[in-house]
């Protein structure tokens, strides 16, 4: 009782410094599910500026001829769904209705694997029940698996001098149940070298750019989606031409749907209408803007409550130091 | 002429067919080899075990320096014969490359495997001791057994010799609803959870450290502002509409005094000019000192190498 009484009264200066954790921690809570669910509900839709970066990396996936082939290098778990699942969805969308095949693997975690097989068959249902059907995209036929590699560096290392050596001993079940040699897949069927991939796209939230960059880099163009905290580090090589595409985190995925949605015109202006054969056209009437753009706006509110917590915290402290005067 | 004969390779002893009794003792056998040298390693005494470890380290590391620094074949065929020595060597590195491969990811494969026998050992030994927290190790172990068991008779179901190919779309036997449970279920949303916990921490320290305590740490904070404005998409729009309204550029137009306070052109400069300059010097540094480490351990100068 004596101890409460003698306890100095708090100026407001330090009370705006002294912000209880858990009540940061609720403001938060609260802050970005109340602007997810706003957002889910209402389709509320944040404009975004593709960057440079961005718009080459869209230019070349969507510029890739039917029936060729990609590789989609995953990093991405469930842990990085923000980011990296929005990255990945976002590509496999663009790649199945281009009808383009692809080359799905790891070398980061075993479960990056099963976590791409879960977002295929998701993606596979909304074909499945768009308007009008969409054919869904098979294994064997459309896209292989090849599984986890524990030791990415060397695998990579044989990939740029022999492909067929690298992935030769993996096998695929077929369509009627064979297993098989994926290169007798019609996915890697026409691919003899390296260089007849069409791109090599790593959607994940770690690193891997020096290992790759340094292997293939220089054999096939690559674009990488990273997370939002590696996107610095990774611009390096965007900006030294070793990177031919670069996405920013969720910022990246949203400008990737956004491309999608309006395209870039001969001009090369996003969403314009000048003559000529558009430099990357978009997918009209088609489900562009899906899980970053509704994601979008949660991390905009919460960005923005960032910035007025921390502005609080700088007015108590101003607020204290003139009281200390 | 069979255009795809290297899809079909001779069933030798490197090329058992899946599922065969000769792959799977091939498998126990190599299994048994590997265990025995790791144990054996750690056994041995430690002036033998030196020298083997460095001879095994430098002879790995000089194959990879041969890999980058000898001078490579051009589209190389198996049936090509070498003019020279320099030839030989190139064709030997490259033909031998995927053998190489091979054995590493086997090698990293039995790494991971000796992490969960590390993990295993020290787990349930906690379990059997009754050490502080031991509930915590025995949910470990039985998450990791019961995962493992599901993923493997899921695998089996699906995939193993004769099963018929399942997918995700059609699935849904015991096996493959226990794993999509495991998996799907919980798995992957606890790990979502454990990523989404970071969010809360952070903006926690962002409000305690962020304050304009001296000069820098109003650079600081200023930078950190911009570039946390641009990245909301709504306020760089309206951000680059009011310039263009006070008289900056629009896009394509002639660029003004004005244009350059749009917000994608601040941060624009930023980041080439100064986030990414300051990256690049500290990736150098970095690089530089994982060079030197690397020399370190490749001609076993390095302390910790020898056990």
């Amino acid at each position: 009782m004596d101890d409460q009484m003698d306890k100095p009264k708090k100026s407001l200066g330090e009370k705006l410094q002294s912000v209880s954790r858990n009540a940061l921690y609720l403001t938060l809570f609260g802050v970005v599910s109340i602007s997810l669910v706003l957002s889910h509900w209402m389709g509320i839709q944040v404009p975004s500026q593709p960057q440079d970066c961005t718009k080459d990396a869209y230019k070349i996936l969507r510029n890739i001829p039917e029936g060729q082939t990609m590789v989609i290098d995953t990093g991405t778990t469930n842990a990085s769904r923000g980011e990296s699942g929005c990255q990945m969805e976002a590509t496999l969308r663009m790649m199945m209705r281009e009808k383009v095949k692809f080359v799905l693997y790891t070398w980061v975690e075993p479960q990056c694997v099963e976590v791409a097989k879960s977002m295929i068959a998701k993606i596979n249902v909304e074909r499945r029940t768009a308007k009008p059907p969409q054919p869904e995209y098979r294994e064997w036929d459309d896209y292989v698996i090849l599984g986890f590699f524990p030791d990415g560096g060397t695998m990579l290392q044989t990939v740029a001098s022999n492909i067929r050596e690298a992935w030769g001993a993996k096998k695929e079940k077929d369509t009627a149940g064979n297993e098989r040699g994926v290169f007798e897949s019609p996915v890697l069927q026409n691919v003899r070298r390296v260089e007849d991939l069409k791109a090599y796209v790593p959607i994940s939230p770690t690193n891997l750019m020096p290992t790759i960059v340094s292997r293939v880099g220089r054999k096939v163009p690559v674009i990488s989606m990273c997370a939002g905290v590696m996107f610095p580090e990774q611009y390096n090589y965007y900006k030294s031409g070793q990177l031919k595409g670069l996405l920013n985190g969720l910022l990246g995925a949203v400008e990737l749907e956004s491309l999608m949605d309006k395209g870039i015109d001969a001009d090369g202006v996003v969403g314009g209408k000048a003559a000529g054969a558009p430099l990357a056209a978009s997918f009209p009437g088609q489900k562009n803007m899906a899980r970053a753009s509704d994601y979008y706006f949660a991390f905009c509110c919460a960005m923005a409550l960032l910035l007025v917590t921390i502005l609080v915290g700088n007015v108590g402290m101003m607020l204290e130091r003139r009281g200390a005067r | 002429m069979n255009l795809l004969a290297q899809l079909a390779p001779p069933n030798t002893f490197w090329t058992a067919h899946n599922g065969s009794t000769l792959l799977w003792v091939e498998i126990i056998v190599a299994f048994l080899l590997g265990c025995g040298v790791v144990f054996g390693l750690a056994y041995i005494p430690k002036e033998l075990r030196k020298p083997i470890i460095v001879t095994a380290t430098f002879l790995g590391g000089f194959y990879f320096v041969l890999q980058y620094m000898w001078p490579q074949a051009q589209d190389y065929t198996k049936t090509e014969v070498p003019r020279n020595s320099v030839e030989s060597v190139s064709f030997w590195l490259q033909s031998s490359l995927p053998t190489v491969t091979n054995f590493n990811q086997v090698l990293t494969g039995l790494l991971l495997g000796l992490g969960i026998a590390s993990l295993l050992r020290v787990h349930i030994g906690r379990v059997v001791k009754k050490h502080q927290d031991w509930p915590y190790s025995l949910t470990l172990v039985i998450s990791m057994v019961v995962m493992t068991v599901f993923g493997y008779w899921d695998w089996y179901s699906k995939l193993g010799p004769g099963a018929e190919k399942a997918t995700l779309a059609n699935p849904q036997i015991f096996p493959n609803f226990g794993w999509n449970f495991l998996f799907e279920g919980l798995f992957i949303n606890l790990d979502a959870v454990m990523y989404s916990m970071i969010a809360f921490f952070i903006f926690s320290a962002a409000y305690r450290s962020f304050r304009l305590r001296s000069a820098e740490a109003t650079v600081l904070l200023g930078t950190a502002v911009l570039v946390m404005l641009s990245l909301m998409g709504g306020v760089l729009v309206g951000w680059d509409r009011v310039v263009d309204a006070l008289g900056g550029s629009g896009h394509g137009a002639v660029a003004t005094f004005m244009g350059n306070f749009r917000l994608g052109n601040i941060k624009d400069w930023v980041q080439n000019y100064v986030q990414s300059p300051s990256i690049r010097a500290i990736e150098f540094g970095l690089a530089i000192g994982l060079l030197a480490m690397s020399l370190r351990l490749w001609l076993g100068i390095e302390k910790g190498i020898n056990g």
